[in-house]
């Protein structure tokens, strides 16, 4: 009780004098909004998925300066991996492999219903189809392995190393997958929404969006080590090697958070921040209203 | 309970801001860069172009004298005075480009947090004008037992072995 009460006090503290981080607009002032929520580090650039817009931008991960934009309806989630930029079209049910030098659609493989989150095993691509509530693994050719059932509205994804893990969003749980076979492993519970997972090389963290906390699951074992109090609308997560970065949509506020969930810095955001990324530098990430990314990588403001 | 003396120094010198490395590290500067060991400060800026390389090329050979230390106990950090413009990976290439080994670390924090660190680590002078001159911040060098609370300064413009054998009075 305690270490949460000096948690609030922190956490309070940061909300009064964050510093805000750069900021990089992905349209034109008096576009239609975007809604980027989503977005991925391919080694050079950041992808950021648009999904009001139709499209998926790519900006410098050096200077922040457009480098590309690519038609893709409704992207729901992006991806780097297996040579690939990987993207969720939530409005065909399908996800769209693009060439990551020229943007080239170069397959496009039907999935699950509304296809929220991918992650993959470093062979394979998982995809959570969230209305569909299942988890489906494909090649690298899109050709669907495995289709498992989920409980309901999967809307997140991590792999440690062996598994993969689930967000079961509605359903406030976390399930683990073997990812060699997809048998179920374990489903442990979570507090209400979570929307966000990373993996810290032991534990698996989760962000839980309407708790507005983050929560610490050993990775062997799914046991609770711990709930962390960050803010409201905890929609994204991110580990840079040392420490968690989780936003808030609701503060405007990103927050590393320390292994043990002690409050490192705050900073202030672009409006509703979404997805984190971090590129081994710096940390990425969508501001969904603002129609913006901001980053440690672009100063401050 | 009367506070000790060490946790008085580290109140009202040695915060625990937020500072980036130029391997894209996040770190607090005192729990994370300072505290239980040795450490060695400089500031400096990409761009300036008369006293930085110099103090970087004295700090080398510095580095090379103390090098058994270096990593171990004794750590040297080089803040930069203009986080805006010096990226980390503009950091990390500098760091490269003087071969930057293990145990030294170019860092970046935001400009309030940077300016709260120079005025407390002391890297300030009592005449404005020259305050106000960022190269000239860059031409001190402050080292620091932070467990035996020795602390102490030293020109850069003094000869790298001068600089190795006063860091050694502290060890």
């Amino acid at each position: 009780m305690k270490q949460a009460l000096a948690l609030l006090v922190c956490v309070a503290a940061g909300l009064a004098q964050a510093q805000g981080l750069g900021e990089v607009a992905l349209a034109p002032e008096g576009d239609a909004p975007g809604g980027p929520e989503a977005l991925a580090y391919d080694g050079r650039h950041i992808w950021v998925a648009r999904p009001f817009a139709d499209t998926v931008v790519r900006i410098s991960a050096s200077s922040g300066a457009h480098a590309g934009s690519f038609s893709v309806e409704r992207p729901g989630a992006v991806l780097f991996a297996l040579s690939a930029m990987w993207v969720a079209n939530t409005r065909a049910h399908s996800v769209v492999k693009l060439g990551p030098g020229d943007g080239k659609v170069l397959g496009t493989y039907p999935v699950g219903h509304l296809p929220a989150a991918m992650v993959s095993d470093g062979e394979h691509l998982w995809v959570a189809n969230s209305g569909s509530n299942s988890v489906m693994k494909l090649d690298r050719n899109g050709r669907r392995l495995l289709t498992v059932g989920t409980q309901a509205r999967p809307l997140a994804l991590a792999f440690d190393g062996a598994n993969v893990w689930v967000a079961n969003n509605k359903a406030r749980s976390v399930s683990k997958l073997r990812a060699s076979d997809g048998a179920v492993l374990g489903v442990f519970p979570a507090g209400d929404g979570p929307s966000a997972l990373a993996f810290d090389g032991t534990d698996i963290w989760v962000a839980n969006y309407f708790s507005g906390n983050v929560m610490k699951l050993r990775a062997a074992d799914g046991a609770a080590l711990g709930t962390y109090p960050t803010a409201h609308g905890a929609a994204g997560l991110a580990f840079d090697g040392h420490n968690l970065w989780v936003t808030s949509t609701s503060t405007n506020r990103v927050l590393a958070l320390r292994r043990d969930g002690s409050v490192m810095a705050t900073y202030a955001t672009g409006q509703r921040p979404h997805q984190v990324v971090f590129d081994g530098a710096n940390i990425w990430l969508a501001n969904a209203a603002s129609d913006s990314v901001s980053s440690t990588a672009l100063g401050w403001r | 309970m009367p506070t000790s003396s060490r946790e008085a120094i580290r109140k009202r010198y040695l915060p625990d801001i937020v500072v980036q490395t130029h391997e894209g590290k996040h770190a607090l500067f005192y729990q994370d860069l300072v505290k239980d060991r040795i450490v060695v400060f400089n500031f400096m800026y990409l761009s300036c172009e008369d006293t930085c390389p110099t103090t970087l090329h004295t700090l080398m050979d510095v580095h090379t004298l103390l090098r058994p230390r270096i990593g171990r106990d004794l750590f040297m950090y080089s803040i930069t005075l203009d986080p805006e413009r010096d990226s980390v990976a503009a950091l990390r290439k500098e760091a490269r480009s003087h071969g930057v080994r293990p145990g030294w670390l170019f860092l970046r924090a935001a400009p309030a947090d940077t300016e709260l660190l120079r005025r407390k680590l002391g890297f300030v002078s009592s005449d404005p004008k020259v305050d106000a001159n960022k190269s000239a911040h860059a031409a001190m060098v402050r080292f620091g037992n932070e467990p035996r609370q020795l602390w102490s300064m030293v020109s850069a413009s003094a000869s790298p072995e001068a600089i190795a054998r006063a860091i050694r009075w502290v060890v």
